[in-house]
């Protein structure tokens, strides 16, 4: 009986033991800084980089290229660079761009120059994939998962090289393509002048399709003022109060302006779309795009194109956000 | 049905198996503890959709309608109402529920006018604060009073702000009202409720009267005389005692519940096979035991009321931990089903309790008897026989 | 017969899932009143917005020159079914159905039961195409004629023959005659009455309907063509005035599976207490039968038997007895439960004993068979062998 007793002791301390071996390795998974789980093994697996949501807070190359440590994980937007050296043949490794720091006009994509001499050396940053020992793969990404010349990505990786001045590279932890770019040089640096406020407008009651415009306005209207995967969203005029100016108010999402009636919300409120050339919404998000959020102060420039049944609609093709 | 001073022997049977007497009374207690949880739902039932002889409440609604909806009277419709002979008083509500249809997370606002509900004889006197103030609740128009079942599932308190239906409501005070009704809903502002449910109806448009009349007994004259009133009308109407109202919208809650009752008859016999499992076991343990008991002088019908309170006594302890769980879950759950806008509360009560301790021991008792019976029968020599 | 329950409950439980989550076309979207995401039936949005999809929105599905964009006014009315059952003639199921609807005050009250009406046009038969019609045709506009879910008999409590195509049921107290039957098999559509929007709007007195549902064509990277559900977003968000709110119809469907967790939760819980009580009655039995036998125990030990083999071998007693039991409630479950129709809260739904389910059962069944046997069996091989050969 002690033999059988010790046996089944033994047999089931040593379970336990493995069971919190194998659940601490689980647990240390789980808290392992992002970086380490991200190491892709081979191509196959840098899909798995790719996130359908556009991440928040991305840096322009200009700024990322003053600001990066060694080592810090950041978020960057670009542009893969208009020229033939973007990608680096046989390996995971692109050039991004910062099109705003681009001498003249960009090339057309059947001509492109072979290398991105036009984007200074503070507007270039490179991104690459690493395997687990951190080389990177062994594969071009040229035409790969959305990538091509001039495709614009948002990367979240680690800082590799960066000496605050004109050298920036990144280890990719994720990245996200949209699947249509805003238009090269939408966000503006230079707040534009005669700025209308939306309420100001809309109670003029002057705005008619055709109509240049310049307005002012915080996004907001409803529980969900942008659209997840197209560049259209709400913003509203100072003329109503968001939940969180009135006094004691405790609106979990007082970007709804549920206090107000729709009427007046509606009224107070302009549709701000982001279209191309053929006038159809452009396919990517626009939340996170500079920091903007619920209630962000925004400032478009475009043209009203519709100012049927109470509703007015805006093509934009600048904003400025103010940060 | 034993003396005083047999009792210790028979806890005393119990305490030696304590492992087969634990496990039967876990038994017991889940067999109970299923059957109390019905018989909370089906008192429940009982109290939200029996007329009592003392009501005088009516609801009139929309004529073949029951989701709050697809209910709309013109507002207008109360001056007619209050005319009729023996209506005391009509109250035009507007209801607006995030889903008609049966479940146990239902909110339902209520928009009343503001005179009804803080009026010398309005609503609010019958009702308990638990937090915040009427007062609290007439200064915003978006302000509400929900009932304490409501608050307490929802974890709302004085202050906060909550949304359902796509409206938007601050809590000003928690309730407790002796309505099964009221206990579940959050009272509004008429005129928000109108003006915030948007296209249902808008200002002018409500989904039922609450009419008082001043003699129960003439209840049922009282709605055919509102009925035949807007009969012609482009929005007839049907009217019925509140409760019955209840039943008939609520008929999906009631069929579930009466379902129910077949749950909580397996239970009882559930609780019938545990406890007589365990006495046979525990008998057959004892034959030669019972027969040196005879031989000492005991008679077999002693022997067989000592078993049959060993049942008793097994049926009654698990019967009261299984009560008692049930009605702490149902107490502290608040727990109620509801539909079309109504509820029906699953509340505790003392009478259930203490039926459930009577039926648990009354099951026991019952569970006790053959093998006692066949204990007493039993012949000495051939028990000392027995291996 | 705990298996059998946790079969009951399990079916019930995938049942309700499976059809709310299956209900919904996987290019359909809801469009419907803001606010009124929960449930459909609230929702108010004007009637003239399905002609404003069609025009604004490229990439909704078209067949010969007809769009995939249905207008539909979801409404739960009572309806009786009326006491005539014969009908030599179309009309005369419905003049007996209003000779026996018509009321005066002193006829008592008639109740009905609670069913899913669906005002449509013809486009609904493109967008819902898990719908299909199995008799009958479909009901005109005018006629007071409806066409009835292959599950509607279940919600109303009335046999089949009393929905047959030619019966008249009572809706708004009028007759209304039905001239077609549908399937949508696995989906909570088959519970439905359906009847043209235009009158179902007049019997409700409504100028709005309830919601409109499109289907839209795949979206191609390539070609451009097609749509994706945020396209329909992007023009809701341009048009404000029209508070709508789009939703796929699977979500919809989902939410509305949600809403019924807490009932599923419930019917676990009850099935869990069951058999949680069931194991404990099998517990006390195990342990009586298996300490009649400790002597044998003893006798096995000291002839050289391992504990852990006895102790398998009682596990195996055990489990076989459970295991055939669950086999008998698996069967039971498989041939006379799998399918039946469920009446709950104004729809029906079947229950769904599939693999799943039945593995659970069985499951349940082992389980029940080792948790059973292995308390008693450990208690009786702890005395020693002399005192086991002892025992009495």
């Amino acid at each position: 009986m002690k033999t059988a007793k010790t046996v089944v002791t033994g047999t089931v301390r040593a379970m336990a033991i493995a069971t919190m071996l194998l659940g601490g390795a689980a647990g240390l998974g789980v808290f392992t800084p992002t970086a380490a789980m991200a190491q892709v093994k081979s191509v196959a697996d840098v899909k798995t980089l790719l996130k359908p949501d556009l991440p928040a807070n991305a840096l322009e190359i200009t700024a990322a290229m003053k600001s990066a440590k060694v080592g810090e994980t950041i978020t960057v937007r670009g542009n893969v660079a208009m020229s033939k050296d973007a990608f680096v043949e046989n390996r995971s490794m692109f050039t991004l761009v910062d099109e705003s720091t681009r001498k003249g006009c960009c090339p057309p994509s059947d001509t492109l120059p072979d290398t991105a001499c036009d984007i200074p050396a503070e507007g270039r940053a490179t991104v690459q994939i690493v395997d687990a020992v951190g080389r990177p793969l062994r594969a071009g990404l040229n035409g790969q998962h959305g990538l091509k010349q001039g495709a614009e990505v948002f990367v979240t990786g680690k800082v590799e090289t960066a000496n605050g001045n004109d050298a920036l590279v990144l280890t990719a932890v994720s990245m996200h393509v949209p699947k249509a770019p805003l238009p090269s040089g939408f966000f503006v640096e230079k707040l534009p002048e005669t700025a209308k406020d939306v309420s100001g407008a809309r109670m003029a009651g002057t705005l008619k399709v055709g109509d240049e415009v310049v307005l002012r306005g915080r996004v907001g209207g409803s529980k969900e003022p942008f659209v997840a995967g197209r560049a259209v969203f709400t913003l509203m005029g100072r003329g109503l109060k968001a939940c969180n100016e009135n006094p004691d108010d405790q609106c979990s999402k007082p970007w709804d302006y549920c206090c107000e009636t729709k009427e007046d919300i509606l009224a107070n409120s302009v549709t701000v779309q982001v279209v191309d050339a053929k006038g159809q919404i452009l396919r990517t998000d626009m939340k996170g795009r500079r920091g903007m959020k619920e209630l962000s102060e925004i400032v478009v420039v475009g043209t009203v194109v519709s100012a049927g049944g109470g509703g007015v609609v805006v093509n934009a093709t600048t904003a400025y956000t103010a940060q | 049905m034993i003396a005083p001073k047999f009792v210790p022997v028979v806890v005393k049977q119990l305490w030696r198996h304590r492992v087969r007497s634990v496990l039967t009374l876990s038994g017991v207690a889940i067999a109970m503890f299923l059957f109390i949880a019905v018989q909370t739902l089906q008192e429940g039932v009982r109290r939200s959709t029996q007329t009592a002889a003392g009501d005088t409440r009516l609801v009139v609604y929309r004529e073949n309608r029951f989701c709050p909806a697809a209910s709309r009277l013109p507002q207008f419709y109360v001056d007619r109402i209050e005319k009729i002979p023996g209506v005391v008083s009509a109250v035009p509500v507007k209801i607006v529920v995030n889903n008609c249809r049966a479940s146990l997370d239902v909110v339902t606002f209520r928009g009343v006018p503001r005179e009804e509900l803080v009026g010398p004889r309005g609503w609010a006197t019958k009702w308990q604060l638990i937090a915040g103030s009427v007062a609290e609740w007439e200064k915003r128009s978006d302000s509400a009073l929900v009932g304490e079942t409501l608050a307490a599932r929802r974890g709302f308190q004085v202050g906060q702000s909550f949304d359902a239906s796509g409206i938007t409501v601050t809590v000003a005070g928690i309730i407790r009202s002796p309505e099964a009704q009221d206990q579940n809903v959050a009272y509004v502002h008429l005129d928000f409720l109108q003006q915030a449910a948007g296209k249902g109806g808008g200002l002018g448009s409500v989904t039922q009267f609450t009419v008082r009349v001043d003699d129960p007994a003439k209840m049922e004259q009282v709605a055919e005389a509102i009925d035949a009133e807007f009969r012609t009308e482009a929005d007839p109407t049907m009217t019925s005692p509140e409760k019955a109202f209840v039943a008939q919208a609520g008929a999906d809650i009631v069929e579930i519940v009466k379902f129910t009752q077949w749950l909580g008859w397996g239970c009882l016999a559930a609780v019938l096979a545990l406890v007589a499992n365990a006495i046979v076991l525990s008998v057959q343990d004892r034959i030669k035991e019972h027969a040196v008991l005879q031989t000492l002088g005991f008679r077999s019908g002693l022997i067989a009321r000592l078993i049959v309170s060993e049942g008793m006594l097994i049926g009654a302890l698990g019967g009261a931990i299984g009560t008692g769980i049930a009605l702490s879950v149902v107490h502290f759950g608040n727990f109620s089903l509801s539909q079309e806008g109504l509820s029906i509360g699953v509340s505790a009560s003392w009478s259930v309790l203490v039926w459930g301790l009577i039926i648990s021991a009354g099951v026991g008792i019952v569970a006790g008897l053959v093998p006692g019976w066949r204990a007493g029968r039993r012949e000495i020599a051939s028990c000392f026989r027995a291996v | 017969m705990v298996v059998l329950l946790i079969l009951v409950a399990g079916g019930f439980v995938n049942g309700m899932s499976r059809a709310l989550r299956t209900t919904g076309g996987e290019h359909n979207v809801i469009l419907m009143g803001a606010g009124s995401e929960e449930s459909v039936e609230r929702s108010e949005i004007e009637a003239g917005v399905p002609g404003v999809l069609a025009a604004s929105v490229a990439g909704v599905r078209t067949r010969a020159g007809v769009a995939y964009v249905s207008p539909e006014v979801h409404v739960m009315l009572p309806v009786r079914v009326g006491a005539a059952a014969s009908t030599t003639t179309q009309s005369s199921g419905v003049q007996a159905a209003a000779a026996q609807g018509s009321s005066t005050s002193s006829m008592p009250r008639p109740k009905g039961r609670q069913v899913m009406m669906r005002g449509v046009t013809t486009a609904a038969a493109l967008v819902h195409e898990s719908v299909s019609l199995t008799e009958g045709r479909w009901p005109e506009s005018g006629a007071e004629e409806v066409m009835v879910g292959r599950m509607a008999a279940t919600v109303l409590g009335v046999a089949e023959i009393d929905l047959q195509v030619g019966k008249a049921v009572m809706i708004d107290g009028r007759p209304w005659e039905v001239v077609g039957r549908f399937s949508a098999p696995g989906t909570v559509v088959e519970a439905e009455v359906w009847l043209p929007l235009a009158d179902l709007m007049t019997a409700t007195k409504r100028e709005t309907i309830s919601c409109v549902v499109l289907t839209l064509d795949p979206y191609n990277e390539e070609t451009g063509e097609g749509a994706e559900f945020g396209d329909i977003a992007a023009f809701a968000k341009t048009r404000p005035d029209l508070e709508l709110v789009p939703m796929t119809e699977r979500e919809y469907y989902g939410k509305l599976a949600d809403f019924f967790g807490p009932i599923k939760i419930v019917a676990w819980v009850t099935a869990g207490l069951i058999a949680v009580g069931g194991l404990f009655g099998g517990l006390n039995t195990m342990y009586a039968a298996f300490a009649s036998r400790i002597r044998e125990l003893g006798t096995l030990q000291s002839i050289g038997y391992r504990r852990l083999a006895i102790v398998w071998s009682m596990i195996q007693e055990s489990t076989l007895a459970t295991a055939a039991g669950g086999l008998i409630a698996c069967a039971v479950g498989v041939f006379m439960l799998d399918g039946l129709a469920v009446r709950f809260s104004m729809g029906a739904f079947g229950l769904m004993i599939d693999e799943t389910v039945i593995g659970l059962g069985l499951l349940t069944g082992l389980a029940l068979g080792v948790v059973g046997a292995l308390p008693p069996a450990i208690r009786c091989l702890r005395p020693t062998i002399p005192v086991a050969l002892k025992a009495v």
